[in-house]
Parts: C-alpha cells; structure tokens; sequence
C-alpha cells in the first residue's frame, strides 16, 4: 500500500498543469519538453532570435540611400524612380523618395527564406543527434516496448526535439509579419507561405527521423543532404510567391503545363500552392509510414510491397495527368516526354530496390522457412500462402517479382498513353515511341534484377557496389559513346543499344530494329539475371546438412 | 539507509487482466537463426500462471535470445508466442500484450538526464498510467525497491545496485502480470543482490509470473517454482524444481565417530536406502550416498546410537541446483 503521507497530491502551478496535459497528449512530448525547457534554453533561443533579426533589419537599412545629405548617385534600389528619366525622385525639401515597398518586400523575402532555413536544417540537426543518441544508447528498443505507436512518439519527438528553434522562429514571426505587410503582401499570401513552410519543414523532419532510423548517426550529413535539398524546394517557393497576380487566371489557363488531368492549376496562388501541398503531403504520408514500420521492427523494409503498388499507382497518375492534357491538334515527337517518363521510373526503379529488398538475414530466413512460415501467416488453420501471393505481398520475400510487376504495369500505362496520342505523333513516330517505351522499361528490369543481386551479396560494402553498378550501366556507355565522338544522330542505333533511353536521343533516326534489338538483349540478360538471383536466394535458404551433402 | 524490509504492494493488475489461460508463457517451434547459426532451436516451452520460472544455461546458450523474442524485442525467424494465450504477432502493435509483459535485461539504459520521479512517471505515462493512479503508483513502486528517498536524484547519481532496482521499477511501473528479467542480478554487490531477492519474492507472492535467467543459481533455488535448462539453443530440461531435485540431486549424510568404523559399516551394509560411503582417511568419518527421505534418515540415525556407536555429528545435506546444472554436463554453447 502506498503510504498516506507521500500519495496527497501536491499543489500544482498552471505550468504543472500545461505538462501534465501535455504528458497525457503524448508523453513523449513531455519527455523532450522536460530536458528542454531550462531558463538558459528559452533565453538563449530568444536572444539569438532577436539578434539575428536586429542585425538583418541594420544590414537593410544600410542598403537605403542616405536621405538627410545631398545625394549622388542618380539611380538606386530602393529609391521611387521617375517613369521617363529613370533616375531617383526628391520631395519639396530635397530628400529622396524611398520605394519603402521594394524595401521591406526584399527583407520579408530573406526573413522568410532565413526562417525556413534555420527551422529546416536546426530542426533536422537535433532531430538526427536526438533519435542517433536514444539508438546508441537502447533506450529506443525499449520505447518499442511500450504500447505506444510510432505515430506518438515520433509525433512527440518532432514537436519536441527542436522547441528551441521554433521557439527561436516564433519569435521572429511578428517581425515578419509586419515586414510582409508593410511590404503590401496580402495576409492570405503571408498565410500561405507560413502553410508551405510548414509542410516543407515536416517532411524534412520525417525524412530526417527516417534517415536516424537507418542507422545514420551523423547529424551534420543530415544537414548536408537537407540543405542540397531545400534550396530548390525554396527556389520553387519563392518563384511562387514572386509570381504577379496578373500572371494567374486566364493567360495562364492557357498554357498546357499548368493543366493537370484538365484542371487549370494556375487559376489562382492559391489552387497552384494547394497541388504543391497535395503532392507534398502525399509525399510526407509515405515517409511516415515507413517511419511506422520502423518503429515497429527496424529489421522490417521501408514499406510493404502493397504500400509501393500505391507509390507507383501515383506517380503514374501525377504525371499522366500532365500529358493527358496535351492538345491532340500539335504534332509532336514527344522525345523529351518519353526522356522524362525513362527517368521518373528509373528513380522509382532504384527507389523500389532499395525500399523493398530485405536484409540478407530476412532473405535467408524467408528462403529457409517460408514454407513453414506461409502457413503460420495465414489465419485459417491448414491453409498456407502461395508461393506466388508471397513473392507479391509477403513481407521478407525477394521483390523480384513485385518490382517486375510494377514496371509491367507501368510499361502499359504508357505504351496506353502512346497509343491514345494516335495522330499526335509526329509521321513514324508512334511506332518508335511503341519500341522506346518497351526497351526503357526492359532496360529498368535487367537493372532492377541487376541491383536486388548486388543487394544481396554477402559483402559488406554492397550499397558502394549498388552506386558502382548504378555508374556502370547508367553513366558510363552515354560517357565512353561520348568520348568515342559517335554522335546520337549518326549511331542512334548504337545509343539506343548501350545507353539507358538512348533511344529518345534522336527518334528521327533510331529504327524499329534497333529498338528490337535493345529490347532482346536486354530481356535475355534481366531473364538471366532472374534466373542467377533465383538460384542464388535458394542457395542462401539450404539447410546445413543440405549443403554438406551438396559438396 | 532505509529500511530494507520490502514493503507490501498492491497485486497487480490481475483484476484488469483476462481469465487466466493454460498458460502464461507457450511457445511453439520457437527457432531463431543468426546466418547460420542456430541461437534457438525449435524451443517448446510452456509456463503455467504465476510459477517463478529460472532459465539455465552456458553463456551463449540462447538464454537472451529467447527472453528477447518473449519480450517481443527480437523476432522470431519462425516459430509462435503466446502469451496469456494471445498470439504475438511482430508486425503488429500488440498493445495488449505489451501491457501484460514487463522486460528486464541486464543492461538496462536509463536517461541519465531525468530524476528517478520523472523517469517513472514518463513511462508509467507511455503506459499510458492516469493521475491519481499514477502518482499512487510512482509511489509504491519506488516504496518497493526501497529508492523513494532518491525519488528527486538525478539517475546519474545512482549506484549500480539502485540503477538496477529502477529498472525493475520501471519494468513494473504498469503493473505488467509477466516479468522477463535477464541476468537481473548480474554485477551486484551480496547485499544488492539480497534487496533484489525480496523484491523479486514480494512479486511472486502478488502472483505475477516471472522468468528469470541467471547464472547465479542459488538464488534461482531460493526464488523458482520451476527451471529450464538451455543448451545448443535446445530447451533440454524442463520441470519443477521439486522434480529435478527428486530425480537429479543426490542426498548425502555426513556421519562422524570416535570408534567402531567396522560396526558402522556393517550396518550400512545393512541399512536401507543406503548406495555407497566414503571413509575419510582417518577412518573416524565417512559419506553416505542415501536415497531415503527424512523420516528414513532418522531411523538410519537410531539404529546407530542402538548399535552403541559414539558418534559426534550426524547431518544430512543435499545437491544444490549448481551441482546439478554442473553434473549434467550441459555445457554446450548453440
């Protein structure tokens, strides 16, 4: 029994309170919070937030042309220019007029972007050294014990682990604020640039936890790869908010790029960012689920073979939506579509192989047991899974097949697509397209047979196999044709031949038998592969006493 | 120091658990493969509802592996688990039995950074454990492995010893109905190891059922219902101690005299329940490798004195569990 003397509950603040209701939203929240939450923490983040902005509004003001001495030169940034002269305008006492909208527009710009960038890669940096320290020390192996989901704690960790840097950007929201507003910005914009920059920052955080799950333990590389990634991502942000209203609406409706499955994206700001936050939230949703799935067995591969279905089934639909917008009245040789469809799937390609292909323990488990492990899976007694439902949705199975049928799928897909383009295609060009569109899913099968083979080797060095393998059928033959001066145009043949979706580098003079010829050699060596991988993974799943007798 | 009695607690959470199975602990062709090594081999093991259950082995035997597969920290390469006659499955939750099992193995990491308070209470949290139940909780645990003095410590402070009795703290902050603990006494000073006895005893007496895997089997002797031995990743022994010691443990009286070595051994010669003796050099002392029980070695001790022979010690002493576990010879590694 508990003694009465220590059990009377104590009296508590409203700090106390706003915990404890913290603790039973998640504790792992609470957890963060706890270590985190120390006067020198919330002070610091403070400070620095208002140093940082103090010293970019000096830096701004320093741009200004001097105002109170006579001034010299006669153009400048910031000051309102005379529509016919183009030289800086004075008011009745001889001081410049100040284009204060520009002004404050450029330091509500690089506010913005230093926002984002410090939540990002601050955010990512504690994310990776938190989820790296908790795995070295085990602590992690025993949250999985716990009937916590995934979902909670690394809700928990996201929210908490870097409370300092959004404690350090909330700080500077007001000042942002008043910058994008004095610099005329509507507030639905200032909206929805803080609803982007929030969707960016939490699929950087998953990817980050997601990356710590796998074992990467340096928080700087983290960092690195984040930022290399964010200043695209960024780019393309600001190019949507520096976009002039003008340009939405109908002229914009007009051209085919922003049409998708027939629905004008740039009607509006709003409809444009809303596709980008779709697609980003989709992307965030499949990052998470392969979080969850570590969580629960960090042996277990990033995603089921039914989740990649799905993943394939998207991009299928993302860019078959563009396409399928396209005028049949233009003719076209569509050699730059078909060159980037080859090179969509050839990084779902090598994404499928590293997602699905299971530790080289999974396998060999699966090979030895999975006989007696197909019938433990199922629910009804004295039923078992067949080979084949398990080589498609088990969960340690090879994903030879599964990958194979994903790139079958896809391939018809597009040969759909040609077809339906019918007279749209340049003359002769439609049968060629047929065969290009065959040869690169071909060419993705040997190599997706090529890297599940290098994967399971018995090496410990075989992801740098993977990017080795990766070079040599990828980058080197497009290299040494190169170098060897035979042009795409007079050898199209011999590109089409060695060099992935060579094909497309000049349909005007690849011919049928060539692209035949693409085709057959490559399905023999994804056939032979197949086969190698096959009898290699059988190999693996041998009993002992087999083996012996086998020598 | 505080007091070192184990206080009372509370029975755990049996109330709240379901209708006691067959079983607490049953495993089916439990087999677990490191490449080729086989760690666990086809292990059918089964523990009835509130045994203490001491698992022995050689090191590198499979004792850890299998306590991790039951804790549902490893995965099984094939093989089922029931626990409570719930089957666990890895690629699920399994919540519900997550919250009947508490897991201790012998290095338990702990978050140096929080105090022992709020350590307890973001697990007993994660347990999903509501105040006031909590607190109450948080309390009687710390009671129990005598640590609520160090309550606001940080756990960096801590001596082995106390580390160790968190984690059992911890380990049975949510009222689990099934310990797995793994060498939790590894390490330990004797009078350590004496405080985590009684607590390990005042849980058995709550009626948990516990698993324990420990070198150190004179404590098992004193703490077990049952044992299993591991050997090649094969469970090769499994019964209750009272049966292992029937089957397996030899008795021996140790008999002591002045004189009449000769009569004596006449009347062993004699004597029921009696196989064999052992003079001592000095022919003043001798073994005795008897079968009988109590009551038999009490007549073996009249007819002694009625044959007039002075002796001067008479006691009966049996094999311990060690000299058992080491005359079996199990002493293969999987």
């Amino acid at each position: 029994m508990a003694p009465s003397t220590s059990t009377a509950p104590p009296r508590q603040s409203n700090l106390d309170r706003a915990l404890d209701a913290i603790g039973n939203f998640n504790p792992q929240l609470l957890r963060e919070l706890k270590g985190q939450l120390k006067p020198r923490n919330l002070s610091l983040a403070i400070g620095l937030s208002i140093v940082a902005q103090g010293m970019l509004y000096f830096v701004f003001k320093g741009y200004l042309p001097a105002i109170d001495r006579p001034f010299a030169p006669s153009h400048h940034s910031y000051c309102i220019e005379d529509p016919n002269t183009y030289e800086c305008t004075f008011d009745a006492n001889g001081l410049v007029q100040i284009d204060w909208v520009s002004w404050w527009s450029h330091l509500s710009y690089t506010l913005g972007a230093g926002l984002i960038v410090v939540l990002v890669l601050g955010g990512v940096y504690q994310l990776i050294a938190n989820y790296a320290k908790e795995r070295q020390t085990g602590t992690l192996d025993f949250l999985r014990l716990t009937p916590q989901t995934g979902d909670r704690i690394f809700l928990g960790k996201m929210l908490g682990v870097p409370a300092m840097v959004y404690l350090a950007v909330l700080a500077a929201i007001p000042f942002h604020a008043v910058a994008s507003l004095s610099a005329q910005i509507s507030p639905l914009n200032i909206g929805l640039f803080y609803v982007s920059a929030i969707e960016i920052a939490v699929l950087f955080f998953c990817g980050a936890m997601l990356i710590a799950c796998l074992g990467i333990n340096q928080a700087w590389l983290g960092v690195l790869v984040s930022a290399s990634a964010l200043y695209p991502i960024c780019g393309l942000l600001f190019v949507l908010f520096a976009i002039p209203e003008e340009f939405f609406g109908e002229f914009a409706n007009s051209i085919e790029l922003f049409k998708w499955w027939g629905v004008p994206l740039a009607q509006s700001r709003f409809v444009m960012m809303s596709f980008c936050w779709l697609w980003t939230g989709i992307a965030t949703y499949w990052v998470w689920q392969s979080l969850g799935r570590q969580f629960r067995n960090s042996k277990a591969t990033l995603l089921a073979k039914t989740q990649t279905y799905w993943i394939t089934g998207q991009i299928t639909v993302f860019w078959l939506g563009f396409v399928a917008s396209y005028p049949d009245a233009v003719r076209r040789d569509g050699d730059a579509i078909l060159y980037a469809i080859a090179f969509a799937y050839l990084f779902v390609t090598v994404a499928l192989v590293l997602v699905l292909m299971p530790g080289r323990q999974s396998l060999q488990d699966w090979a030895r047991y999975h006989h007696v492990s197909a019938a433990q899976d199922t629910t009804a007694p004295g039923t078992r899974r067949s080979l084949w439902s398990d080589l498609l949705v088990g969960e340690k199975s090879p994903p030879i097949v599964a990958i194979a049928l994903q790139l079958g799928v896809a391939c018809l897909v597009c040969l759909g697509w040609v077809l339906s383009m019918g007279s749209s295609w340049n003359v002769g060009m439609g049968g060629k397209a047929v065969g290009i569109v065959i040869a690169m899913f071909v060419s993705l099968l040997m190599l997706s047979n090529l890297l599940q083979h290098v994967l399971h080797w018995k090496f410990k060095q075989r992801h740098l196999m993977f990017v080795v393998s990766l070079f040599f059928l990828l980058a080197l033959p497009p290299l040494v044709l190169s170098a060897a001066e035979i042009s795409t145009v007079h050898a199209a043949n011999l590109w089409s031949l060695f060099v992935f979706a060579g094909g497309t580098f000049s349909m005007a003079n690849v011919t049928i038998a060539g692209l035949l010829g693409t085709i057959g050699w490559q399905l023999a060596t994804a056939a032979l592969l197949a086969n190698t991988f096959k009898r290699s993974v059988q190999k693996l799943g041998e009993s002992d006493v087999r083996q012996l007798v086998g020598r | 120091m505080p007091d070192l009695t184990a206080p009372a607690i509370s029975t755990p959470a049996i109330s709240t658990a379901p209708p006691l199975p067959e079983y607490a602990i049953e495993t089916r062709d439990l087999t677990k493969q490191f490449d080729r090594h086989l760690a666990v081999n086809n292990i059918d093991l089964k523990i009835s509802p509130g045994e203490v259950y001491g698992l022995i082995g050689p090191n590198g035997a499979g004792k850890t592996t299998l306590i991790r597969m039951l804790a549902a920290a490893e995965e099984p390469t094939v093989g089922e688990i029931y626990i409570h006659g719930e089957r666990l499955v890895r690629d699920r939750n399994n919540t519900t039995i997550k919250r009947y099992l508490g897991y201790l193995p012998d290095d338990y990491p702990l978050y140096e950074d929080l105090t022992v308070w709020d350590y307890l209470d973001y697990y007993a949290r994660l347990y999903e454990l509501r105040d006031p139940k909590r607190t109450q909780r948080l309390h009687e645990v710390l009671e129990l492995v005598q640590l609520e003095y160090k309550r606001n410590s940080q756990i960096s402070e801590l001596s082995r010893g106390m580390k160790q009795r968190l984690g059992l703290a911890r380990t049975i902050v949510h009222e689990p109905i099934l310990l797995l603990l793994d060498e939790p006494v590894s390490g330990l000073d004797p009078i350590a190891r004496r405080q985590f006895r009684e607590v390990i005893q005042t849980l058995q007496e709550a009626g948990m059922t516990i698993l324990i895997s420990s070198h150190v089997l004179s404590d098992l002797a004193e703490l077990c219902t049952s044992i299993g031995i591991v050997e090649l990743g094969c469970l090769v022994e499994s019964t209750s101690l009272e049966n292992l010691y029937r089957r397996l443990s030899c008795q021996q009286i140790f008999i002591k005299f002045s004189e009449g070595f000769d009569r004596l051994t006449d009347l062993l010669s004699r004597a029921p329940h009696v196989e064999s003796w052992t003079p001592a050099p000095d022919r003043l002392s001798l073994t005795v490798n008897f079968s009988g029980d109590a009551d038999a070695s009490a007549q073996l001790l009249r007819a002694i004195v009625m044959a007039n022979i002075p002796i001067s010690e008479f006691h009966r002493t049996q094999e311990s569990l060690e000299d058992i576990f080491l005359k079996l010879g199990h002493k293969q590694v999987s």
